[in-house]
């Protein structure tokens, strides 16, 4: 058994400070990490002599501002002063800071525990510091923002003065935390920590790394998926001003980890500038075989899950009851096919990493979701032990789970091996939009049945997709996993159900991208849970009201999710929007609602047409339950953030294929929503004592079924395929 | 190659470059000014928007020649420690997310404020249709750009 006080570790430091630090032994971390809920982070605390207290953050930031609530949980335990808190980004070291990927809206969920407990730590050895040095009793002491007091003789301490005496006690095992009613920073909104650099253009972005001698290179890639390069002439290039390199780049015979994607085959142009690079590729020759990925397309894609789709072999995922029986049975049978389209990820900083590589070691620069996986990918392309791989988290300009994977890193490994410098390789927006690890596309047949009274008594569903998990692992998996819904709402509510999978082969690439499948899946069962409804003439509220029943735990993936929750952001959506009231003429009105990403979020969604037909989003109000709101501003902006992200995919979001290649390269045909289109937007978030749960995606997944929902509300017109853009919607 | 004079943040600056080389790898890769993003190369996400004789424009389709003997206002050279009010109203209104597009929106709300000191709402929405955002940010921007015209309304 392992103690506390074996894994944290206090050490003095030069300049009067000290830093603590709590680490788990490798076989622990090993142990909470499979089970996935998020290993025990691990912090640094620097507390100078004049009072700066420096908290080193160990998740990346890409948006969702984990630099900014995650030291604010290690701050109020700490009672330290916020505006003598400065910020600093972790390198990877994972036996130090336990684990620190960004991704499943995990940070502030796996940091509540441990870091509020090294902030209590921290502060509980300076009050025993002030009591020594005053020969009181640590009881009688209390702190304040950044002091140490003792009331009966009117002392006080700043921490500052306290630190380096701090650093030379015995570390407690199991120091107080604050009564929640103490809170001071938790709680408060806090602006983004980082907003004084953004607005003066000084935060550095990955795209902004510069180490010294660093040459820049961009990749022409395999056109095909899975294309082979035959030849290329790099004179031409060469011939460029500033074009120092040209080399064949042989991702396909990297040995890409498990779970990352594989690197296509290309040329690079590596040049002392990302615009020489740039005219250096227009100007090279390349003959590539496309290979058999040439056959793929959407088009055959969707012709494949339609063939499949009525196949008799699936996989069952769910059964309850006899479905067969009841949808004979029922009084009304609805039968119906949704199609959810690949998606890219879109973020605004295309993909980049700076590597260097010499005999010694690697170090990599990257604005990377997963540095642990980036450690990885250069051990995999180098050859080298872990140990010899240093990598460096820079702030990334969105992520949505495409900086999950490495697949530019080993690009900027392998090239800068190749030459002997540090290079960085620069993703151009075609490069990033056409070499995507897409939102996996879905084929949903379905058919609900239901009885006399309207209830629903029928639900069969049969997914036919290719999934995100054997494109990038790439091992066939026999049994699939985690590409349903079989745990959320309405499934267990409903007497007879069944639910099938099917998995089809692509060469497309699937990734995470952001709410994962919940991106899909409650579209599916959220739309076609009103469909049954407004056949069953009913309310489509009343109707999830009453079929949630009493509140109550529901299991859901080895774990449980709480009816009274559900619909507690049911209800506090609808009384905010006025649910029930008429609305305006020309105004449709739509709900729906998820469990998802640990955060129970509810919308309700007002849309108009306009004269072209056209829907426009008019307003949409929100209640979220996602547990104790660390940052209300920062927990609000990435609601606002999911419900726009949410948008653009339901209106506007596809990737589509022709010939194993992505026709759309940029924002003019993958379009973004504008601030022109933004809606009024109306969020409530539900009062919780119940530890926080993240916020960075549970938002998303309802918002394009309450808006579909909203568009059957005004138009008749039930979408079941995404995007809506490009649909008749009139004259349902 | 060609030497171009152009004044850069209020100081005559010297490059030599190809007449199409975009100004935004001018100023990014030849003046170290990074606070202007890359994000599409085409002139459709304004993250390179910089003011050119005080007019925003997209600097990744601009080329060199065409700012040559001009004057260029980048994100840096905007205030000497983030005093515009903009940048105020920004950091007040807790705007950015990821913050990779911000400067972009700021340049074009400052070039906005400069000419129309009381924008309607649907001057705002014109002047800031063509910054896309990817985090989701427009709901503050639209906030932020209020209160910037407020805080310049007390200035005077």
């Amino acid at each position: 058994m392992v103690t506390r006080r074996e894994f944290i570790r206090v050490t003095a430091v030069a300049g009067g400070g000290y830093q603590l630090a709590m680490t788990i032994p490798g076989r622990l971390w090993r142990a909470a990490a499979d089970q996935s809920s998020g290993a025990a982070l691990t912090v640094f605390i620097h507390i100078s002599a004049d009072n700066i207290v420096t908290i080193t953050v160990p998740r990346p930031d890409m948006g969702q501002g984990a630099r900014t609530s995650l030291p604010m949980l290690i701050a109020d335990e700490l009672d330290a002063e916020w505006s003598q808190v400065r910020v600093e980004q972790a390198d990877l070291d994972e036996s130090r800071y336990g684990s620190q990927y960004a991704g499943g809206s995990n940070s502030v969920r796996a940091g509540w525990e441990p870091l509020r407990r090294a902030g209590a730590t921290a502060r509980w050895m300076l009050v025993e510091a002030a009591a020594r040095r005053w020969g009181v009793g640590a009881s009688q002491c209390e702190t304040g923002p950044g002091v140490v007091r003792h009331p009966p003789s009117g002392r006080t301490a700043r921490y500052g003065s306290l630190a380096s005496d701090a650093a030379t006690l015995p570390v407690p095992d199991d120091p107080p935390l604050k009564d929640p009613a103490e809170y001071r920073i938790i709680g408060r909104s806090t602006r983004n920590v980082d907003a004084p650099d953004i607005v003066v253009g000084s935060a550095v972005f990955g795209l902004d790394a510069e180490p010294p001698g660093m040459l820049r290179a961009v990749v022409e890639r395999s056109p095909v998926f899975g294309g082979r390069l035959v030849s290329f002439d790099p004179s031409a290039a060469l011939a460029v001003p500033g074009v120092r390199h040209v080399l064949e780049l042989p991702g396909s015979v990297f040995r890409m980890p498990r779970n990352e994607p594989l690197v296509p085959d290309g040329v690079a142009v590596v040049a002392d500038s990302v615009w020489a690079a740039l005219e250096g590729r227009k100007a090279l020759r390349v003959e590539w075989e496309a290979g058999p990925g040439a056959a793929e397309s959407t088009d055959a894609f969707w012709a494949k899950c339609e063939a499949a789709a009525s196949r008799m072999n699936p996989t069952v995922v769910r059964e309850d009851g006899d479905i067969t029986a009841a949808l004979n049975d029922a009084a009304r049978r609805l039968k119906a096919v949704y199609r959810l389209p690949f998606l890219a990820h879109a973020q605004m900083e295309p993909l980049n990493c700076v590597a260097e590589v010499t005999r010694a070691g690697c170090e990599i620069w990257a604005p990377t979701q997963n540095p642990a996986g980036a450690r990885e990918v250069a051990a995999a392309v180098t050859g080298y032990p872990p140990e010899l791989i240093q990598v460096h988290v820079l702030r990334s300009g969105g992520g949505f789970g495409r900086r999950f994977y490495g697949d530019y890193v080993a690009e900027a490994v392998f090239i800068s091996g190749a030459v002997g410098a540090a290079v960085q390789v620069v993703w151009t927006r075609e490069d990033d939009m056409r070499h995507g690890a897409y939102r996996p596309a879905g084929y949903y047949a379905l058919e609900g049945g239901l009885d006399e009274r309207g209830n629903i008594v029928a639900w069969h569903d049969h997914l036919v997709n290719a999934s995100r998990a054997r494109s990038l692992g790439r091992a066939r998996t026999e049994r699939h996993a985690g590409q349903m819904y079989e745990y959320a709402f309405p499934m267990g509510f409903i007497p007879n159900v069944r639910l099938e999978y099917t998995e089809v082969d692509c060469v497309i690439p699937r990734g995470q991208w952001r709410a994962i499948e919940d991106s899909s899946n409650v579209f599916v069962l959220e739309s076609f849970f009103d469909e049954l409804a407004r056949a069953a003439g009913r309310d489509p509220l009343d109707m999830r009201l009453s079929m949630l029943g009493e509140p109550r735990p529901m299991p859901y993936w080895g774990g449980t999710y709480h009816t009274g929750r559900l619909r507690g952001v049911l209800e506090r959506a609808a009384a905010a929007a006025e649910w029930g009231r008429r609305t305006p003429a020309g105004v449709g009105r739509g709900i729906a609602a998820s469990y998802a990403n640990d955060a129970y979020v509810a919308h309700v969604v007002d849309v108009a047409l306009d004269d072209a037909g056209t829907p426009r989003v008019q307003r949409v109000v929100s209640a979220v339950d996602c547990g104790r709101v660390v940052n209300p501003s920062g927990a609000e902006a990435q609601v606002e953030g999911s419900i726009i992200f949410g948008l653009t995919a339901a209106l506007y979001g596809r990737i589509t294929v022709n010939e194993g290649s992505v026709n759309e390269s940029n924002y003019h045909d993958y379009p973004l929503m504008r601030l022109t289109e933004t809606p009024e937007l109306d969020i409530h978030f539900i009062e919780s004592r119940v530890p926080p749960s993240g916020i960075g995606e549970g938002a998303l997944p309802p918002i394009a079924p309450a808006l579909t929902n909203a568009i059957y509300d005004l138009t008749g017109v039930r979408v079941r395929t995404l995007p809506v853009g490009g649909q008749a919607l009139r004259g349902g | 190659m060609t030497l171009y004079s152009l004044r850069i943040n209020g100081r005559q600056r010297q490059v030599e470059a190809s007449a199409d080389k975009p100004l935004l790898w001018v100023l990014r890769e030849d003046f170290g000014l990074k606070g202007t993003k890359y994000g599409c190369g085409a002139g459709l996400c304004g993250a390179c928007t910089v003011h050119l004789d005080g007019e925003p424009i997209r600097s990744c389709v601009t080329r060199i020649s065409s700012a040559a003997d001009r004057s260029v206002v980048s994100i840096e050279g905007l205030s000497r420690d983030g005093s515009d009010p903009v940048q105020v109203a920004w950091v007040e209104r807790d705007v950015a997310q990821c913050g990779y597009c911000q400067a972009g929106q700021i340049m074009s709300a400052t070039a906005l404020l400069a000419r129309n000191p009381s924008p309607t709402e649907e001057e705002v929405h014109r002047a800031m249709s063509g910054n896309l955002c990817r985090c989701g940010t427009y709901r503050r921007i639209r906030e932020a750009i209020q209160l910037a015209t407020e805080l310049k309304r007390r200035e005077q």
